[in-house]
């Protein structure tokens, strides 16, 4: 009966982000919020565990302005509660302030055998979050997950890699990061959303935590986020199609070589 | 001549009578426990309370489509079939009947009721409606052994069934004929069949040979008899009971196929409440629910009508149907899913085109059965990806495609800058015009809106839209199961709708179209729904529309499943495009009978494992017709046929069109 606790991440839908015309910086405010792909993988996989074996599932999440719906979409998934920080300073993070405090909001869920974690993040894609978390608590960690199997309290993992397929074994307290490939998260009917406000959101404070400000301060900052400007050449070629051919391989010759 | 009288227990041993009805006792008892056994599967203590209800409705509907099998006979062969097996065997029942109460109660009283020129016609109907009765076991034979008809499935249960009535039918004759080749009587001549097989007779050598003959056939035709009687329950026989039961109670369902049950309302049902929706075990079933399940006689109609089954997916609706009764007969309550009582693949191939609902003779609908098993699947949550994605989009977007809202404005622009007014910039208007997700987002059936504004302008009729306040109206959620996500936004949809000053709602998604006026209603929603055909058929009858350029070309039209089998709306279009074209030809199915495009119910959104589209199955028909365009009435229907003429590389046979675009076209 693995107790587990799943991170999700609170982030912009990156596929609704659109560049300001001009600065070509992402116009955040026109983008919806939701719980990252991974993360959502990661609680599946969780619940999955757990419908096979029992145990508790808790989430933890952190970010500026937790939004409470998207978290009682995880409970409603199927998570028994959720254990959440919204803080001002939040809103500019790194990888190490990232695991900081959620290191922070998993010591507040209690006991646990195992962490979940979606691989990376869909806004800034950092791949920091598990690793990390695994250093803080000093436990084993398997990252890039695809399949999992939990047997006499050891974990079995199998993780796509670019030379292919690794199977590791570890055993538990243990953190491991999942990939979308994994499953596909269950989607939680409105009236389960609902029924959902029974489960306990447990919201902090920084101070509630252990933290202060200071530590909240990343070791990495963002300089600039601009949108790559792509535009087509829109060449019109005229002509017989044999000249056309001879035409389109002097320019894709020509390109390639300038390369 | 002697005065005719039926002789009872001719030629039998005394006491004949006495051991006959012992014999019976376990028969009967067999037959009673049996119903007893079934009327426990519906649960009838909730069912008594329901019996007495709209009596005289229920009365009609029993007489039309049990009684009078109005839609049995519909098929020529297989309808001659069965009235003939079915009078029959009333007959012989009547037959059998009137012995007992002419022996077993009037004789006792001193009287008698079979004699005189009663008997003789007694005599002659029944021998006449014997024969009719071995005619239609003939039919059955011929269609399951000859034609081998690929809807009716072979089993062990139903090859015992013909064969016990036909030996029922077989043996009568004989006795009869051995009867009056022992015993000759001058009235013979009215059992005319038994008659002439007693000239047969005649030929076995002895009377005590025949007496003997004479005297087993009779235990065995009545130990078969008593037999196939104790059976009934026990079997597909039971259809004599379940058909009437069913089709009295068929006023429970909803009043038509595309009006779903409401099992909560949203604003009133406790957020925190234990939910329960849909059925995945027989327990789940209403008792109405099980009792249509036996009232399956396994004819196959529904399977033979159904567009998923023709496609090639895994579903039949026959099967759902018969795999839930008999999983009701074995006693269990199964998970349905987890035991492998049906496959979740069968469930979402069902495009709710309630081509099943309109071939079932017994008023059985498949589709209910389906649609609850989704929504217990639904609750679940664990789907595929194609479904969860346009559950999402409908979610945080509000329409199935998942564009924001800022992907229509260039469209919704584009027809302000027509004179298309929103309705909060007007006093009042005859009608809202519901343009619907397709046409606001997908470029190819924004065509339909564009048409529909000319001809709304050229007739002059007053009409608004909602512009950005507009959002999908459910459908898509509803049908795949997700009930909740349909309530907010119909919910949403109906205080929008209920501040606009327009008496009517313009529809030309036949799927919007249905939710409005099936659905919307349990919400409180009443305007006038009118689907743009009804409305251009209205304009042109009016005179307020006219098409000075009428067609040339050859013109077939294809109607849609929500518009015309469900909606029965079926002569308005017909009316209009025979006036847009002088060369107008019909499909074989069409009407109330047309072939699903293969978009309905959801499956729009998802990927079914086909063996071939059902666009492509129904594309081809209409390319028979030796149409050059084939006109359509729903944009999800111009999307499927679209990519159907694309498959075929047939764009060059055959052009698509919306109704509106061939009658703005002929302006």
């Amino acid at each position: 009966m693995p107790d587990i606790v799943v991170c999700v991440k609170q982030t912009v839908d990156v596929y609704q982000l659109k560049p300001h015309p001009e600065t070509l910086e992402p116009v955040f405010s026109q983008a919806q919020s939701k719980i990252s792909d991974f993360d959502l993988n990661a609680l599946e996989e969780a619940l999955r565990i757990r419908e096979k074996g029992g145990g508790r599932v808790s989430v933890v999440s952190a970010g500026p302005s937790i939004n409470q719906l998207l978290i009682r979409e995880t409970l409603a998934m199927g998570a028994d509660e959720a254990h959440i920080i919204s803080h001002p300073l939040l809103s500019t993070y790194d990888g190490r302030v990232t695991a900081t405090v959620l290191s922070k909001l998993v010591e507040k869920a209690g006991r646990w055998d195992l962490i979940l974690c979606g691989e990376a993040s869909l806004d800034n894609s950092d791949y920091q979050t598990g690793p990390r978390l695994a250093e803080i608590f000093g436990v084993p960690h398997l990252a890039y997950v695809t399949k999992l199997e939990i047997s006499d309290g050891r974990l079995k993992a199998w993780k796509s890699m670019e030379d292919g397929l690794h199977v590791a074994s570890c055993s538990m307290p243990a953190v491991v990061t999942v990939g979308l490939e994994i499953n596909t998260p269950r989607l939680p009917s409105l009236l389960m959303i609902r029924a959902a406000t029974k489960k306990p959101i447990h919201e902090y404070r920084l101070s509630d935590l252990g933290l202060t400000e200071e530590e909240l301060n990343p070791s990495v900052t963002l300089r600039e986020l601009k949108a790559l400007k792509v535009e087509r050449r829109r060449v019109k070629l005229e002509g017989k199609p044999e000249e056309l051919a001879e035409k389109l391989a002097d320019i894709l010759v020509r390109e390639a070589l300038a390369r | 001549m002697e005065t005719p009288f039926r002789e009872t227990y001719a030629l039998m041993p005394p006491g004949t009578d006495i051991t006959m009805y012992i014999v019976l006792t376990p028969f009967a008892a067999l037959f009673i426990y049996g119903i007893y056994r079934r009327l426990r599967f519906y649960g009838l203590e909730t069912a008594w309370a329901e019996i007495f209800r709209d009596i005289p409705k229920r009365l009609s509907l029993m007489a039309r489509y049990a009684l009078l099998q109005r839609r049995v006979v519909e098929e020529k062969v297989a309808g001659l079939m069965h009235v003939m097996i079915y009078a029959g065997t009333i007959a012989l029942f009547i037959g059998t009947a009137l012995v007992f109460i002419d022996y077993d109660i009037l004789r006792l009283l001193g009287g008698s009721l079979l004699r005189g020129d009663f008997y003789l016609v007694y005599e002659f109907s029944l021998d006449l409606l014997g024969l009719a009765f071995l005619a239609g076991l003939s039919i059955l034979a011929y269609r399951r052994a000859v034609r081998r008809e690929a809807r009716l499935r072979p089993k062990l249960e139903y090859l015992l069934t013909v064969a016990g009535l036909l030996f029922i039918g077989v043996t009568g004759y004989v006795l009869e004929g051995l009867r009056l080749s022992i015993n000759p009587r001058g009235w013979g001549g009215f059992s005319f069949v038994g008659y002439a097989l007693s000239h047969q007779m005649a030929a076995i050598p002895g009377v005590d040979t025949r007496l003997l003959l004479y005297q087993s056939l009779w235990w065995s035709h009545a130990l078969v008899a008593f037999a196939m009687v104790a059976m009934i329950p026990y079997s597909n026989m039971l259809h004599l009971f379940t058909t009437l039961a069913n089709t009295y109670f068929a006023t429970l369902r909803p009043a038509t196929p595309g009006k779903m049950t409401t099992p909560f309302r949203l604003d009133e049902v406790d957020p925190s409440a234990e939910i329960k929706l849909g059925a995945r075990k027989v327990s789940e079933l209403s008792w109405r629910q099980r009792l249509g399940l036996d009232a399956c006689t396994d004819c196959g109609r529904c399977e033979a009508a159904c567009p998923a089954y023709a496609a090639g997916t895994p579903l039949s609706p026959r099967m759902v149907v018969q795999k839930l009764k008999s999983e009701m007969w074995s006693g269990g309550d199964r998970d349905w899913f987890e035991e492998g009582v049906l496959e979740e693949d069968e469930i979402w191939a069902c495009t709710t085109c309630a081509a099943c609902v309109e071939a079932c003779p017994v008023l059985i609908s498949p589709l209910e059965y389906i649609l609850e098993a989704r929504r217990a699947l639904t609750l679940e949550g664990k789907l595929e990806k194609r479904k969860v994605a346009m559950l999402t989009n409908l979610a945080r977007f509000q329409n199935p495609y998942g564009f924001p809202a800022s992907e229509r404005s260039s469209f919704l622009e584009e027809l302000y800058s027509m004179g298309v007014k929103r309705a909060d910039e007007v006093s009042e208007a005859e009608y809202l015009y519901w343009i619907g997700c397709a046409s606001l987002y997908d470029s190819r059936s924004r065509e339909i809106v564009r048409s529909m504004v000319k001809i709304l302008m050229a007739a002059g009729v007053s009409f608004t839209v909602l512009g950005d306040d507009e959002i999908c109206t459910g459908d898509p959620a509803r049908r795949i199961g997700e009930e909740g996500r349909f309530q907010e936004l119909a919910l949403a949809n109906i205080e929008r709708l209920k501040k606009v000053k327009a008496g009517k709602i313009l529809v030309h998604c036949p799927h919007c179209f249905n939710t409005f006026k099936n659905e919307y209603t349990d919400f409180g929603l009443e305007m006038e729904v009118v689907h743009h055909s009804q409305l251009i058929g209205m304009l042109l009858r009016e005179g307020r529309l006219r098409l000075s350029r009428p067609l040339a070309e050859r013109i077939t039209f294809h109607d849609s499943c929500y518009i015309g089998r469900i909606n029965n709306v079926v002569e308005e279009p017909r009316q209009v495009l025979s006036m847009a074209s002088k060369d107008f030809v019909e499909m074989a199915r069409r009407g109330r009978r047309s072939f699903c495009c293969g978009a309905g119910g959801s499956t729009y959104w998802y990927e079914v494992p086909r063996r071939e589209r059902e666009s492509v199955i129904r594309l081809e028909e209409a390319v028979k017709t030796g149409a050059r365009t084939l006109v359509l009435e729903c944009p999800y229907c111009l999307q499927m046929f679209n990519d159907a003429v694309r498959i075929k590389g047939m764009e060059n046979t055959i052009q698509l069109r919306d109704i509106s675009e061939i009658v703005a076209e002929c302006l």
